[in-house]
């Protein structure tokens, strides 16, 4: 396990990964982490300030320059602001001297020269040379590297072996078929399940899962980054934050020294969860979603369903990962710091993920055609994150009035229409005849044509509500048009999906007027207050009601549709950022 | 020799696998095999009819028809009751399915007068020996001539239609030497007109009247008036003789009787597959002799009436005939067809041209067509083009490239982006193949356009490129191995459905090689004697340019395509 740690630490870029770890593991060491890295505010050579004592040494201040893989002579002083004696050199001379907290002004100062691979021997002569002359009573300086590091995480992050011996099989065996991602995330789910297990008798069980959970899905980006193949780790970190919110919810309220922690550790798997999240969107969707076709040829289909199963798949993540930015809005906008940069960047990422989707949309027409009733998931994802900005309607629009008529157009044609198979074996097979017995067999039921129907709704966009009246009514009526919302039982697997729950509104009519469509599923909206008490709402953490919904295909509760609807006519994300 | 040998066999229970053995070792005495077997029934040692009257086809053992061919050789010599050998005829007749006529039974027949008369009377009064009717009057026709022509018009003036039907047919075999006998036989024809309405009787008419014409056409003008007369009523019996007539008479047939004919053709029913098949080769002929609007008028009005239930590849002489022999006319044909906005006869191209067996049929508008047209058809020809010949794409683009020159200005742009989208952007293999090839022969502005739209491509899979290479984004393992699975049971399926029916199933029988490059087998030619023979095995293999979107968007590609094909037709 060393190995792996050691190989891990080495493959971890410096900027999000590195120093995004670093801070974990020094609060495990029981150190206070004062300063953190941010994008654009490395201080003058110190990604990380930490304070507190370490073993038998007293009590210094931790000033970390944190350098990514192993530490050669290009890294010293090769003429770029990243070297590392330029940076040392900003310690010394200005951080130390302006920067600290008042409080540390006259502790001692370890610098610590931080690098996750090894030392090359051609610099070690500049440093130690550097050390020595700069080394005072006060100032010291330490090397942090792989082998430390991984020792402190085993040591520190942990107090025990990584993991126990019962679980390695598991991480190993995800670990090596990073290149078959549904094989390694099976493995990875494996683990997630018995550290989720072993984690539910005591605090000190659930704090160690929770870093374990972290550690392993770090271990794992870490591989699959090396492999270049993330799909794994993508999946892994949803499912690991879902769970990491079950463990954490019995905390909500306490104030103890044990729930700081076990939030802290949300914190980190949570921005863990960005990071591989931004990796996969930024890297491999967004530079594509411009181009005619790109994304769709990227599949490299053996047939149409391919390449529809994974647009879907990919509208879904896009869309959330678009929710979790709406939402860092919604949390910066309620603190009372001005943070009016952040929030301009932020909005900015905001408007290029909602155009991202249009694009996506645009040019990869498969996304007219959902196969699988269930990719309405991911169509509400994406329809609700575009809805909540108005000038979006248009392209709302559009689109579901295309999704419509080519369910129509299919149906008719006993194409490829939306039905209710969901194995890939069935799907490259359907329609397997071209009979109305079996066109109804396989459209029983439905939460798509609601989806659309709702949007449609409260949007006001009647010619689309029309279309899919219409289609009901000549071809869907024996359809059972459902709408699925979570009820008493929901909120004790919502996030683990370890069992079937919710209740289904069954045979809604579409046949009515949209103001009567409404009423039936916002009314029973209203009847179903069990929603708002959902651990994940009252904490305001609502994308993970979301994320369980993509990441276990169950429904999305039609209340977030129920927001929209109190919406202003023309709202802009600044007002609604509020309701969510 | 051979009179022992038929000697030996004629009291066997076994008599004709035994009389087949000696045909396999005699085959070059057929004649003296027959001959002898007449003789021997002539001196009743067999009684020949009698054995011949309990032979069956039952395609297991002795050859059937070579059997039969040494009875029919044979029958001329022997002497026996008529109303037997009829019998016999008409049993080993109804074994093969076959017209009862036959020539032999005419040389049995004439050998004696008396014959002549007894099997006419017999014909007459036994009703399931009616069709030996007309031999009995044609072998007559050659004893006496003139007696039996007058026997032969009194019969047609019968009112018996069965009696009336077969002396029509006999009458049209005689040998005229008489013009006033051709002209008598046309008058009895027209009268049997004059007097009632037959459906088959009339088409017998039909051919008789025909069939006399061309023993002497001297009759030109009676053979029209009749021909027309007949050819009005468009009954079944009559389109299936007015079928037979125009393609196997078409050079004797008067030029006049060519467009009635094909007007008749028209109302074929689709259940006469028989007639069905002589329009396809009237088709042709039409085709060949220069009356090719005639065709394709004709396969028009058959196609239009009766939509999916016929398709063009139900004429396949004429298909064929289209596709390899004559450009002109299948530029003609596909123009006026996709200009037609008739989706029945789009349709038909689509047919015309997946039916062919080249594996790239150039197409090439007939800009004669499309001059005279309404505006924008250019466009609209385009479009049909491509929806319809889409799964042939070079015969598409060759269509389009065609008309590139001639299109208005205000059309060229959107004509233009078809060729790009969706057929360059599927078929990039088989159409920037195609664009290349011909870049050199065509004009400068159609070159300029190629070059335009290669460059757009280039663009379009720059664009592409650099995400086909995220392994984040294919599909998961499983799902590849479940679709190969069920790929080669398709495969294995089709193969063997394939399979049946193949020539090599019913000529050899088949091994399966597991390993190895070549076969050795010993041939053994004598029982010491054996050759060594090794035969080397081919591989052997095809491929297709799948489209493109066919996997990124099927739906948005099929229903591109129906409305490309369905737009603005009827």
């Amino acid at each position: 396990m060393r190995l792996i740690l050691r190989q891990y630490l080495a493959a971890l870029k410096e900027r999000d990964e590195l120093d995004a770890m670093l801070p974990d593991l020094l609060t495990a060491m029981g150190l206070d982490v004062f300063s953190k890295p941010g994008v654009g505010n490395r201080q003058y050579g110190v990604d990380i300030a930490a304070y507190g004592q370490l073993g038998n040494k007293p009590e210094k201040v931790y000033l970390f320059s944190v350098k990514a893989g192993d530490l050669g002579r290009s890294d010293w002083n090769s003429g770029s602001v990243q070297d590392l004696q330029p940076s040392l050199d900003e310690i010394l001379t200005v951080y130390i001297s302006t920067h600290l907290p008042s409080e540390y002004k006259d502790k001692p100062v370890e610098i610590c020269i931080c690098f996750g691979g090894d030392i090359d021997e051609k610099v070690r002569l500049n440093i130690s040379q550097y050390q020595e002359k700069n080394s005072t009573e006060r100032i010291t300086f330490s090397e942090w590297g792989g082998e430390k590091l991984s020792q402190s995480i085993e040591k520190y992050m942990l107090k025990e072996e990584l993991l126990p011996k019962e679980y390695r099989a598991h991480i190993r065996k995800s670990l090596a078929f990073v290149d078959e991602p549904e094989i390694s995330f099976r493995h990875f789910s494996a683990l997630i399940d018995e550290l989720f297990e072993s984690s539910k008798e005591t605090d000190r069980k659930k704090l160690s899962a929770l870093r374990q959970l972290h550690l392993s899905l770090w271990i794992l980006y870490a591989w699959c980054t090396d492999k270049e193949n993330i799909e794994s780790a993508y999946l892994a970190s949803e499912c690991v934050l879902l769970h990491t919110w079950e463990i954490c919810k019995c905390y909500i309220g306490k104030k103890n020294k044990t729930a700081t922690m076990i939030f802290t550790s949300l914190d980190s798997i949570r921005n863990l969860h960005f990071i591989i999240s931004n990796k996969y969107i930024d890297d491999f969707i967004n530079p594509h979603v411009g181009n005619l076709h790109a994304l769709s040829s990227a599949v490299n289909p053996y047939c149409g369903v391919d390449t529809n199963l994974k647009l879907f798949d990919i509208l879904g993540r896009l869309a959330m990962s678009g929710i979790w930015i709406q939402w860092i809005i919604q949390s910066a906008e309620s603190d009372e710091v001005d943070r009016s940069e952040f929030l301009k960047s932020a909005y900015k990422k905001l408007y290029s993920t909602r155009d991202a989707i249009k694009q996506l949309v645009l040019n990869n027409p498969v996304l007219l055609t959902p196969y699988k009733d269930s990719q309405g998931i991911d169509i509400f994802l994406a329809v609700w994150l575009l809805a909540i900005d108005a000038r979006n309607d248009e392209s709302i629009r559009a689109w579901l009035m295309q999704v419509v008529r080519a369910a129509r157009f299919s149906f008719e044609c006993h194409s490829n229409y939306p039905c209710n198979l969901e194995a890939y074996y069935e799907l490259i097979e359907y329609p397997e005849e071209k009979t109305d017995e079996y066109r109804k067999d396989i459209t029983t039921g439905s939460i798509l044509y609601p989806i659309v129907g709702a949007f449609a709704a409260v949007l006001g966009l009647d010619d689309v509500y029309h279309e899919l009246q219409s289609f009901y009514k000549e071809s869907l009526t024996h359809c059972n048009m459902q709408i699925w919302y979570p009820d008493s039982g929901s909120e004790s697997v919502y996030y683990t999906n370890l069992d079937r729950h919710g209740a289904t509104l069954s045979h809604v009519a579409l046949d009515g007027s949209e103001s009567e469509f409404l009423e039936q599923i916002l009314g029973e909206c209203d009847h179903s207050k069990i929603y708002e008490e959902l651990s994940a709402m009252k904490c305001n953490y609502w994308p993970l009601i979301l994320l369980a919904s993509r990441h276990y295909r169950i429904p999305v509760p039609f209340h977030f549709i129920q927001g929209l609807r109190e919406l202003p006519a023309k709202s802009v994300d600044e007002a609604s950022c509020k309701k969510f | 020799m051979l009179s022992e040998r038929i000697s030996k066999i004629i009291d066997d229970e076994n008599f004709f696998s035994l009389l087949y053995e000696v045909y396999l070792d005699l085959r070059t005495e057929t004649e003296n095999i027959s001959l002898e077997l007449a003789n021997a029934h002539n001196d009743d040692r067999i009684n020949l009819v009698g054995k011949y009257s309990t032979l069956v086809n039952d395609q297991s053992g002795e050859n059937f028809f070579l059997l039969r061919r040494l009875f029919d050789k044979a029958m001329p010599n022997i002497n026996h009751p008529v109303h037997e050998v009829m019998d016999c005829v008409k049993h080993l007749t109804l074994q093969t399915g076959h017209d009862l006529f036959t020539t032999t039974l005419i040389d049995f027949l004439i050998k004696d007068e008396a014959r002549v008369s007894e099997s006419i009377n017999i014909s007459i009064s036994e009703p399931e020996l009616i069709d030996f009717l007309s031999p009995a009057l044609v072998a007559g026709s050659k004893v006496d001539s003139t007696k039996y022509f007058e026997k032969t018009i009194a019969l047609i003036k019968n009112s018996n239609l069965k009696i009336k039907n077969r002396s029509i047919y006999a009458i049209s075999m005689f040998d005229y030497d008489e013009p006033d006998c051709i002209t008598d036989a046309f008058q009895a024809l027209a009268e049997v007109t004059n007097e009632l309405y037959d459906d088959e009787l009339w088409s017998m008419v039909l051919y008789s009247a025909v069939q006399i014409y061309k023993k002497n056409n001297l009759l030109k003008d009676k053979l029209e008036d009749l021909f027309n007369r007949i050819v009005n009523h468009k009954d079944e019996s009559i389109v299936h003789t007015a079928s037979r007539i125009l393609w196997s008479e078409f050079d004797t047939l008067p030029k006049s009787l060519v467009s009635p004919s094909v007007d008749c053709l028209k109302s074929v029913k689709i259940k006469n597959a028989d007639t069905l098949n002589n329009i396809d080769y009237c088709l042709e002929k039409l085709g060949k002799k220069g009356y090719e609007y005639l065709a394709i008028e004709l396969l028009e009005e058959i196609l239009i009436s009766y939509g999916r239930e016929i398709s063009i590849n139900a004429f396949s002489s004429f298909c064929s005939y289209i596709q390899t022999d004559n450009d002109s006319l299948l530029s003609k044909t596909i123009t006026k067809w996709l200009a037609s906005r008739n989706l029945l006869l789009c349709r038909a191209v689509m047919d015309l041209v997946e039916g062919s067996h080249s594996e790239r049929i150039y197409l090439k508008a007939d800009m004669d067509i499309l001059n005279n047209s309404d505006p924008n058809t250019f466009f609209f020809v385009a479009k049909k083009a491509i929806g319809w010949l889409f799964t042939k794409p070079v015969s598409s683009a060759s269509f389009i490239i065609s008309i590139l020159d001639d299109a208005p200005e205000d059309e060229l742009p959107q004509i233009i982006e078809l060729l790009f989208h969706p057929l360059l952007i599927n078929y990039t293999g088989l159409v920037g193949e195609y664009f290349k090839v011909i870049k050199a022969d065509v004009s400068e502005s159609i070159s300029k356009i190629i070059d335009d739209l290669e460059s757009r491509l280039n663009n379009y899979h720059d664009a592409i490129r650099p995400a086909l290479d995220i392994p984040e984004l294919k599909p998961p393992q499983t799902h590849r191995e479940i679709h190969i699975k069920k790929m080669n049971r398709d495969m294995s399926k089709s193969y063997k459905e394939a399979q049946k029916g193949s020539i090599i199933d019913l000529i050899a029988s088949k091994s399966v090689i597991l390993y190895g490059l070549k076969s050795i087998n010993y041939i053994h030619r004598t029982q010491k004697e054996k050759q060594r023979q090794v035969t080397e095995m081919h591989s052997f293999g095809t491929s297709i340019e799948f489209p493109r979107l066919g996997y990124l968007d099927p739906q948005g590609l099929d229903y591109l395509l129906r409305m490309l094909r369905v737009e603005d037709c009827h």
